[in-house]
């Protein structure tokens, strides 16, 4: 189980936006509170699934899910940020073994989307986890022990 | 341009609804240290009415304590009556104290917010008031005579340096994002960091239409406030500040220099902020 935090470099997803305030178009940032610092792997040889934890400047606790047959989203108690994704590794990869972030994209962004609609206001959030996860699609979910 | 009778009782109202403000955060510290001794005043009290009603009708107490008989006998009498009295005064107290927060607190975000200030505005020149970085809390009962008391509002609270303290500026902040005001207003409600910046210079009487009506669009403020303030700043950059998850204020920076205020990716003032949450969590 590969469960060390991977600390995320801010500048490498810089995301900014124009959004509409009352009819005043108005240049954004992220705000502190949605850049997601660091993640981590875990997998679950039991299960069979691989999840991936955000941690973020404030803490929250994990409170709703948006269920998937391949990604399930962990949203926060009070934030609404994206703490977890879950990713069901034995319907996505054919080995195991060889299971990485990239399997999971395509069901990721759908799922991200759903995520978007509970939440409008945490939708960059989403968008720059997703980014994140993009970037490192390479990494494996599961860590082979017997090497 | 000669500003209308209501536009002058407007600038009053703030003008004391801004020094109210000041005065509230001057005695605060004092304030706070008050509502400390009626708590410690009424624990005392408790516990004095407590033993003496224990004591009632004990010869051996009521013997060895002859000197202060009379405020036993008082504690006795008055006691049962005073009890749900201090009882409201201790709950109030510790009610207000929680409301005002320590004094370290304020003090510590004042460093907080100094701190940032001069970080932000390193490498851009002028007096230390030109570039400012404020506080603003947002609830309802903000200003009560420049605006209607259920209207939630964005009013300053704290500001770095040891000018422009008076702070009469409040900013409507209502549910409907629409109808948000000021680049406060708008970051409250927005889902990022609001940056403004390039605005044009309307301190002047001499601001002509065409600049004023473009800083009151820019800035999401009605051309008679920005006829009626004259503001300075020509540049801005706003985030909410969240306590425990949950969205308790915004944090303002504003500068005289029309440059973008804060990097590409705005990430430079992430401890700034995590610094004012953690201390507004202490003190909520």
């Amino acid at each position: 189980m590969a469960d060390d935090w991977i600390l995320i470099p801010r500048n490498d997803v810089p995301l900014r936006w124009t959004e509409t305030v009352g009819g005043t178009p108005v240049d954004m940032t992220l705000s502190p509170y949605d850049a997601p610092q660091a993640f981590r792997i875990a997998y679950d040889d039991r299960s069979k699934v691989g999840t991936i934890y955000f941690r973020y400047l404030t803490e929250d606790r994990a409170h709703r899910t948006i269920e998937g047959d391949e990604v399930t989203l962990v949203l926060g108690r009070i934030s609404n940020r994206l703490l977890e994704v879950r990713i069901n590794v034995q319907k996505l990869a054919a080995k195991i073994l060889e299971a990485t972030i990239n399997i999971a994209l395509p069901a990721l962004r759908r799922a991200l989307e759903s995520a978007s609609e509970v939440s409008r206001s945490r939708r960059h959030n989403y968008e720059v986890a997703g980014q994140v996860l993009t970037a490192n699609a390479t990494r494996p979910l599961v860590r082979d022990l017997s090497k | 341009m000669a500003l209308g009778v209501s536009a002058k009782a407007r600038g009053a109202c703030r003008w004391i609804d801004g020094n109210l403000a000041a005065a509230f955060r001057w005695c605060r510290p004092f304030c706070y240290r008050g509502m400390q001794a009626v708590e410690a005043i009424g624990v005392l009290l408790v516990a004095g009415i407590a033993g003496a009603l224990r004591v009632e009708g004990d010869g051996y107490w009521t013997a060895r304590l002859q000197g202060v008989g009379g405020l036993l006998r008082w504690l006795q009498v008055e006691g049962r009556d005073a009890a749900p009295v201090i009882a409201v005064a201790l709950a109030c107290a510790a009610g207000s104290r929680r409301l005002i927060g320590p004094p370290w607190t304020w003090s510590a975000m004042q460093r907080v917010l100094d701190k940032w200030r001069a970080s932000a505005f390193s490498d851009v020149e002028g007096e230390v008031h030109y570039h400012r970085v404020t506080l603003f809390r947002v609830r309802r009962l903000g200003r009560v005579l420049t605006r209607w008391p259920w209207t939630r509002v964005a009013f300053p609270v704290l500001r770095s340096g040891h000018l422009t303290q008076n702070m009469c500026s409040s900013f409507r902040a209502p549910d409907d994002g629409d109808r948000s005001e000021g680049v406060a207003g708008m970051a409250f409600a927005a889902s990022g960091a609001v940056h403004v910046d390039e605005l044009p210079d309307v301190s002047g009487l001499d601001a002509t239409d065409a600049d004023v009506l473009a800083y009151a669009t820019k800035t999401k403020m009605s051309v008679a406030q920005v006829r009626e303030r004259r503001p300075q700043a020509r540049s801005f950059y706003a985030t909410v500040v969240e306590v425990r998850g949950k969205r308790w204020g915004v944090v303002v920076l504003d500068s005289r220099d029309p440059g973008r205020i804060g990097n590409k990716a705005g990430s430079e003032f992430e401890s700034y902020v995590l610094a004012l949450t953690l201390l507004l969590e202490r003190r909520a």
